[in-house]
Formats: C-alpha cells, sequence, structure tokens
C-alpha cells in the first residue's frame, strides 16, 4: 500500500484562477492535516510559481493551461507545476538585488527568491514541451 | 480581504489589514491603501496583524506606497506581523525597507520624527 496520497488540479493561465487554487488548496492540505506553518509554505510558494508563470511562460493566454499536482509523503509536501508555455527556468532567474535604501529598492523581483527560501528542495526540467517545476517542503510543526 | 483606516492622536493614519495579500487581495485593497497613503499625512502604521498570508504581489503594494510616502517626507512602518508573514517580510529584505514593530509604543515612537506635510 503506498504511504502517499495525491491530487491534481488543472487551471486556466490567468491570474483569476488563483482563487480556485487557494479553495483547492485550503480543502487539500486541511484533509492532510498539514501544519499550518508547512501549509503556509505550500500556498506561498505556489502563488509565487504560478504568478511566475503567468508573468513569463504565457501571458494571460487562457488557452494554455496549467497543471498543479500536489503529494503527501510522510516527510514532505511535493509540489509539481507543468505549464505548456515558453521554456522558462525560473530557478536561473538572476538573483534578488539586495538594496538596504527604500527609495532605490525595486518594489518586485522577490518571488523567485521566496520560492528559494520557503521550498526545501527544487528543480527544473523541460519535458516534451512543457515547463516542470517540483518543490518539496519538509512537513514541520 | 478588508482594509480600516484611522488617525491616530491627529497626525499618525493606521490602517489595518486583515485578510490575505495574495492576488485576490491585494487586488481587492490595492487602490484604496494606495489612495489613502498618498494624502499629506504622512506618518503611516500599517497594522499587520491579523493578515494571514502574504505573497510578493502584497509586498508590491505596500513598497510603492512606502516609497511614495518616503518621497514626500513621510514614512511607514509596519505593527505585528504574525510569525510566517514576519518571515516573508525578512526573507525577502523588505523588512529592512519598511520598518517592522512588535508593539504599538515603538511604532508610534518610530514615526515621531515624521510630521505632516
Amino acid at each position: 500500500m503506498s504511504a502517499e496520497t495525491q491530487d491534481t488540479l488543472v487551471i486556466e493561465t490567468r491570474l483569476a484562477e488563483l482563487a480556485r487554487v487557494e479553495r483547492w488548496l485550503a480543502g487539500l492540505l486541511q484533509d492532510w492535516k498539514v501544519s499550518p506553518e508547512t501549509r503556509f509554505a505550500v500556498d506561498l510558494v505556489i502563488n509565487e510559481a504560478v504568478t511566475n508563470v503567468i508573468g513569463y511562460a504565457h501571458p494571460e493566454d487562457p488557452t494554455r493551461e496549467t497543471r498543479i499536482s500536489l503529494t503527501d509523503r510522510p516527510d514532505a509536501i511535493v509540489v509539481e507545476i507543468l505549464d505548456t508555455g515558453t521554456a522558462f527556468n525560473p530557478l536561473e532567474a538572476p538573483a534578488m538585488i539586495v538594496s538596504k535604501d527604500l527609495d532605490e529598492a525595486s518594489i518586485g523581483g522577490r518571488g523567485i527568491h521566496l520560492i528559494k527560501s520557503f521550498a526545501d528542495n527544487y528543480s527544473y526540467s523541460r519535458v516534451s514541451g512543457h515547463n516542470h517545476l517540483t518543490l518539496a517542503i519538509h512537513k514541520k510543526g | 480581504m478588508r482594509l480600516e483606516s484611522e488617525l491616530l492622536d491627529d497626525r499618525i493614519l493606521k490602517i489595518v489589514l486583515d485578510g490575505r495579500l495574495d492576488v485576490e487581495g491585494t487586488q481587492a485593497i490595492d487602490m484604496k491603501f494606495t489612495a489613502l497613503t498618498a494624502t499629506k499625512q504622512a506618518a503611516i502604521l500599517v497594522d499587520m496583524s491579523r493578515v494571514t498570508f502574504l505573497a510578493s504581489i502584497g509586498m508590491r503594494t505596500l513598497l510603492s506606497c512606502a516609497k511614495a510616502a518616503s518621497k514626500r517626507g513621510g514614512k511607514m512602518v509596519l505593527l505585528n506581523p504574525q510569525p510566517m508573514v514576519k518571515a516573508v517580510l525578512d526573507r525577502s529584505g523588505v523588512a529592512t525597507l519598511i520598518p517592522v514593530y512588535e508593539d504599538l509604543a515603538a511604532a508610534t515612537e518610530a514615526l515621531r520624527e515624521v510630521h505632516p506635510g
């Protein structure tokens, strides 16, 4: 018997779909009895990754789908995000520019850094026309 | 996502945010938050204690308004974020740009030097 449970949500690639992602995620992580701290991290990396896919891979193209899969493993929640957009490896994006001066600081450019900071493992591959991002969040709390 | 505001001691604009600062939540408060903080009231205190989630889109709004206030000689501070929201502010470097305080007295003290324009 497998100790893993998996669930998948397919969304249209547009920002308004994130509300649906939130409802799906809240129900699933509650069913899986994931701690609030781990829930927050999973929620955050999905938000940042999907926002990023929409921004870079295919800006607001509702005919393209993004597939989000979640796996409940004994030690971690594994997030896989698959989209059909232009090849784009978010993990190779330039490092966040750190500024200590509010007047000079950029208002954006923090999403990828947050993904790397809140996910314990991450990897990207381009597989038969798909961007495939895998993020693992170790269970805490 | 809800937003309430009040004036403290006739000089500090206190804004209470309540809910998730994700894409949907940020879009819901962005215009009102921007309009409120764009007034001459230069000292802005944002009560984060009821914010349950913060993504980079929410930090864009906070930073954009904090920068605008700073340009006018004003200042924005954040009050009492929940631990995971605080972790996002810390790890993204935003906590070094918009000061974060754990109690009201320290936050209002930090705004003491700011005078409404």
